[in-house]
């Protein structure tokens, strides 16, 4: 039988786990990891079991899109190290795209659990708390994204501890999205004080645990999911952006970190 | 069916190591990389090493696999580190080599870190086999196992505090000796005279017996304080500088009479004069020489050459495959765990030892 042309996306910078088929463009099948501690040892059992859901296998994977963070150091490399794999072992092409991006697609996203902002799921719930326990401030003051809003932008904050966060703007237009502001590290402060395009909603994470000062300073907050990345977001980024390969070899690319370690000097040689 | 093609990988900690082996002892491809990057912090950061890893796994790789002519499509089973060893690392190699395992539908075998060190030495001399007596010896283990068949290891004795090549890490950074540090005090150690200097012996005290836990178990921490006391009066006499070589080999002394001594225990106890060393610190010459010296023309010691002995995937194919051949295969849900559990260990009831 001939392989069908499957692209497989999946994501695990963020407390939220996700795997996305898509056949053209419909996505068919959807897989998600509700535990962050789980995502290393679930990932390609969820992969699997996603492409199972269609009656697919490996071999009819045509496309890999891979989350290319930032987010957890940790969670992102294991995304990298899986698609490498994938695309190394099956000759495909690899697509990386922004985590920052696929967030910002996910405010329209439909989750098929609870996603709890700083509550933990009680026993045997399915749920995924993105706060870690600590409900964000004015909480009855965050917005639900109205379809007269969709083209509003999008500023996507992940949380990356004490005032840390890692930020980019996104832009939805007629078929396309423009990345107002591209992704770097930075601090809520400089966030409030650089400011935002008018109209612009913050979300994600790091919005949630700076609601405070990003609502006193008069930016509008989005509930979740908006703001949580997503293989379905990636996906619709992919498709929107026509994402670029990278500009190394598949094995050499790096993912996003956005903080940077100096100095790696590195040779190779054989011990045989 | 041919002997397979095993593909090993290893992440664990500072190297970056793949290899290509055909059946039991055949290595077709041999590559470590050797990051660097962590001379600069004087040790191992885990954020670089694991960064590292996933930038140069794919290239290791096909190095690998072009010295074994073979592409990545012919190998029968997959190899790789699963712990215990820094998680991050541990995670890029398990992450792609259970990618690959699902891509290619090939059977996928989490490996044991330390287990793998007992399988370095059998790849070059097939006689390295048990029964015998294993001392392991790292950065971050010390190990003494009465090993009677491959997956059956009876712990005799582990270290309570630092491991061995943790202590000779730590007393080479106090000399003010580059990273890594062992090789580099093993070197000005052989400038030195071990008898100016009297270190402590820890835990090997005459009056344990079999049965007593310090008979067999190991500490280093106390010996390594033991050094910085020397250290700093000898800065405030202002005669370090001379002093260096000696103090190096007096540590290296202590540390290879108390290692060399408590694998003679094991001799004697068990009866095996079959001794194998594993571990990057079996390199240390002194420690293999004075092992065999005091073991005796009856006795026979083990070990790999510096390749099969540092880290290298190559003994993760050798231990992988027995697995194989065992029928024990990893579902694709292995995850990665720094305390990853010794498979077939088991504690030592006779010696009231306890599971590592």
């Amino acid at each position: 039988m001939r392989p069908r042309p499957l692209v497989v996306a999946f994501d695990t910078s963020g407390s939220l786990g996700s795997v996305a088929v898509a056949e053209g463009s419909d996505v068919i099948a959807r897989e998600f990891l509700t535990r962050r501690g789980e995502h290393a040892a679930h990932l390609v059992p969820m992969v699997r079991r996603a492409l199972a859901s269609v009656g697919a296998t490996a071999a009819d994977i045509a496309e890999v899109v891979v989350g290319s963070g930032p987010g957890s150091f940790t969670g992102v490399r294991v995304a990298a190290a899986t698609a490498k794999g994938l695309v190394r072992s099956l000759g495909v092409p690899l697509w990386p795209v922004s985590s920052l991006a696929a967030a910002a697609a996910s405010a329209e996203a439909h989750l098929p659990f609870p996603i709890r902002p700083g509550a933990a799921a009680e026993d045997g719930e399915e749920g995924v708390d993105v706060l870690s326990g600590q409900p964000p401030s004015r909480a009855d003051e965050l917005q639900d994204l109205e379809p007269k809003d969709v083209l509003r932008p999008r500023f996507v904050l992940f949380d990356a501890r004490g005032d840390r966060v890692y930020a980019g703007c996104y832009q939805f237009l007629d078929g396309g999205i423009e990345n107002v502001v591209p992704p770097r590290p930075a601090r809520i402060g400089g966030v409030i004080e650089e400011g935002a395009p008018p109209g612009t909603f913050f979300c994600g994470d790091g919005a949630l645990r700076h609601s405070e000062a990003l609502m006193s300073a008069g930016h509008p907050v989005l509930a979740l999911p908006a703001g949580i990345p997503t293989a379905e977001g990636l996906l619709q980024v992919h498709r929107a952006l026509g994402s670029r390969p990278p500009e190394t070899a598949p094995g050499r690319w790096e993912p996003e970190y956005l903080r940077a370690w100096k100095g790696v000097r590195l040779q190779i040689e054989s011990a045989t | 069916m041919s002997a397979p093609l095993v593909l090993g990988i290893e992440t664990s900690c500072d190297e970056t190591a793949v290899a290509v082996l055909r059946g039991r002892e055949e290595i077709l491809g041999h590559v470590i990389l050797s990051q660097d990057v962590h001379r600069v912090y004087g040790g191992v950061v885990p954020e670089l090493a694991a960064r590292a890893h996933l930038r140069v796994l794919d290239d290791v790789v096909d190095q690998a696999l072009q010295e074994a002519d073979a592409p990545l499509e012919a190998v029968d089973l997959i190899a790789v580190t699963a712990g215990p060893g820094l998680i991050g690392a541990l995670l890029v190699g398990v992450s792609w080599a259970k990618s690959v395992a699902f891509a290619l539908d090939r059977p996928l075998i989490g490996v044991h870190h330390m287990e793998a060190h007992l399988f370095g030495p059998v790849l070059e001399d097939p006689e390295a086999r048990p029964p015998f007596v294993g001392l392991l010896v790292s950065g971050g283990h010390t190990l003494l196992l009465h090993v009677e068949a491959w997956g059956d290891y009876r712990l005799l004795g582990k270290t309570r505090d630092d491991a061995a090549g943790e202590a000779f890490d730590k007393v080479a950074k106090l000399l003010e000796l580059p990273y890594p540090g062992g090789p580099a005090l093993e070197r000005l150690a052989e400038q030195g005279d071990p008898a100016r200097h009297t270190l402590p012996r820890p835990m090997l005290r005459t009056e344990h017996q079999p049965g007593d836990p310090e008979y067999y178990d190991f500490s280093f921490s106390g010996l390594k304080t033991a050094v910085a006391g020397r250290v700093k009066e000898l800065r405030a006499e202002g005669t370090l500088e001379g002093e260096r070589p000696h103090l190096a080999a007096a540590f290296q002394d202590a540390a290879v009479d108390v290692l060399v001594s408590k694998t003679l225990r094991a001799v004697d106890e068990t009866g095996c004069g079959r001794v194998l060393l594993g571990g990057g610190v079996s390199a240390n010459r002194p420690l293999r020489e004075t092992m065999a010296r005091r073991l005796g023309p009856s006795g026979n010691v083990f070990r790999a050459s510096p390749r099969l002995s540092l880290d290298n995937g190559a003994m993760v194919a050798r231990a992988g495959l027995f697995h194989f051949e065992e029928g024990r295969v990893s579902g694709l849900e292995l995850g990665a765990d720094a305390n990853y559990p010794f498979p077939g260990l088991r504690a030592s009831a006779d010696w009231g030892g306890s599971a590592a």
